[in-house]
């Protein structure tokens, strides 16, 4: 296991089961380890756990809503450079490298970087498309942890998000992941058309032999930081009873081992849902992540340059300065001080310490500020007050 | 209370493939069984995305008993397999600028 002392004690990486553990000061001394200086009063800020590598800007899918606006001529940086990257990653001390870009398996080298980040002590992970993956291709996969195939749905609610039925591509491909041997999980894209169909959409690709599904919200960057975004967002309704649709879901798949897992992004319609809510504890003891870009989550773009998520401009720190820029850098500590000093309804929200003020990426298109998330329920709830207050007034 | 892997006799850390020490854990006489109210989060599984950071939400919903076994898992998992401590800490072991880093060195010599 990796270990990586923080001032409540230590982030602990395990083997098995595969899993982050936050242990407290006295968890870390039972290992036989002190925290020393990272345990004095001023503790200073580590690093990210988790840090999204674009490895290239080229994809020919083309989809309406790329958040990285890819491109079949997009930049792609020599294996040199992903080399560098992936130093920089290890000396900060990240754990989970999560492959992405553009298309990452256009590169021929890329289960030589998996290595790459094997050897340097981190956890490589994949998203792909799917497409134009072939038995051989999937052979220089082995060395993820884990590869997660973008799946929206059937041929209706994938073209729905991405302007294009790639949905057989992609199901062949969970099959040729999971038939390999390699632990195969789907990405899925929720938008206010294609959330009615996730239950099917999860039994399809359970059936394929994907082990896991990471829901997303869908997000106002590249190319989909259009006006239609707001027509393609989750409405209202879906995202206050997105609680009962997790429950829903969770107890469906529990008893068969195929786990549920949703994005940053969607916590904050937690507050829409009383039990949740009321759960914050249970959240964090289950180590729910809302915003985390400043701490522990990382993008690094493709052009080497840092930002808080991948669906933000990056800052002027570069990979190679991580391991102190992660402190140092104005922006990332910008991110960080925002669930410190939230305004309303943030500052008094319960589940504020899990969701840390929302998706940033939406208030930022939204709201055109660094807010609270407009559309969580709570946010909603709170405007519609305030604006009812006014004109009483 | 799961407690995990039983102690073994003493052994050294080692270095690790990556530069960093590698503490055998089970062999090492300064270590003992985590109490599992030390666990303060536990976060499971790899993840996949590339795109932003996911998070196991399917146990909040189901049994309390797959809660404690997810639990008592992990503690076997951390009285278990070898430690490799990593970041600051393992960079200013290895000679870096990390003066206030501290802790490797601490933790060696436990």
């Amino acid at each position: 296991m990796k270990l990586r002392f923080e001032p409540f004690g230590a982030w602990v990486k395990v083997e098995d089961p595969p899993a982050v553990v936050a242990l407290d000061r006295d968890g870390v001394r039972a290992l036989g380890l002190d925290g020393g200086g990272m345990w004095a009063d001023e503790a200073p800020v580590t690093a990210p756990l988790e840090v999204h590598l674009a490895v290239t800007q080229r994809c020919a899918a083309g989809c309406e809503g790329c958040y990285l606006d890819a491109r079949a001529d997009g930049l792609e940086p020599p294996e040199s450079v992903m080399l560098e990257r992936l130093d920089a990653l290890r000396d900060a001390g990240v754990m989970t490298v999560a492959f992405g870009g553009g298309e990452p398996t256009t590169r021929e080298d890329l289960g030589a970087l998996a290595d790459a980040a094997r050897v340097r002590g981190l956890t490589p992970v994949l998203t792909t498309s799917g497409l134009g993956l072939s038995t051989a291709k999937v052979e220089r996969l082995r060395g993820f942890a884990q590869v997660n195939v973008s799946y929206d749905g059937g041929a209706a609610e994938y073209a729905a998000v991405r302007g294009f039925d790639g949905a057989r591509a992609a199901e062949a491909a969970i099959r040729l992941l999971a038939d390999a041997g390699i632990r195969a999980g789907i990405n899925v894209v929720l938008t206010r058309s294609t959330l009615d169909a996730l239950p099917e959409t999860l039994r399809r690709a359970r059936a394929l032999g994907a082990s896991e599904a990471q829901l997303l919200r869908y997000k106002p960057a590249g190319r989909a930081a259009a006006l239609d975004y707001l027509a393609r967002r989750l409405s209202p309704e879906q995202g206050r009873e997105l609680g009962s649709t997790l429950r829903a879901l969770s107890l469906e798949h529990a008893a068969s081992g195929f786990s549920i897992r949703v994005d940053c992004s969607m916590v904050p319609f937690f507050s829409g849902d009383p039990a949740l809510y009321a759960s914050a504890d249970a959240l964090l003891r289950a180590g729910i992540f809302g915003c985390e870009g400043g701490q522990a989550l990382a993008s690094v773009k493709v052009d080497g340059k840092v930002a808080p998520c991948s669906f933000v401009a990056s800052t002027s720190l570069s990979a190679r300065g991580l391991v102190h820029g992660h402190e140092e850098d104005p922006d990332l500590a910008r991110w960080r001080a925002f669930s410190s000093s939230a305004p309303e309804p943030c500052a008094s929200c319960a589940l504020a310490p899990v969701c840390k003020g929302g998706c940033k990426a939406v208030s930022l298109f939204v709201d055109g500020l660094h807010g609270p998330d407009p559309e969580c329920p709570r946010v909603r709830a709170y405007r519609e007050r305030s604006a009812q207050a006014k004109v009483l007034s | 209370m799961a407690t995990g892997g039983n102690l073994r006799s003493g052994r050294r850390a080692k270095p690790g493939k990556s530069g960093r020490d590698v503490r055998e854990a089970m062999r090492d006489p300064s270590r003992s069984p985590v109490d599992p109210r030390s666990i303060r989060a536990v976060r499971l599984g790899h993840g996949a995305n590339c795109s932003s950071i996911g998070s196991v939400v399917d146990t909040l919903f189901v049994t309390a008993l797959l809660g404690g076994a997810v639990f008592a898992a992990v503690v076997g998992a951390l009285g278990r397999e070898p430690v490799e401590v990593i970041g600051k800490a393992a960079r200013s072991k290895e000679g870096a600028p990390e003066a206030d880093a501290g802790s490797r060195k601490s933790a060696e010599t436990r």
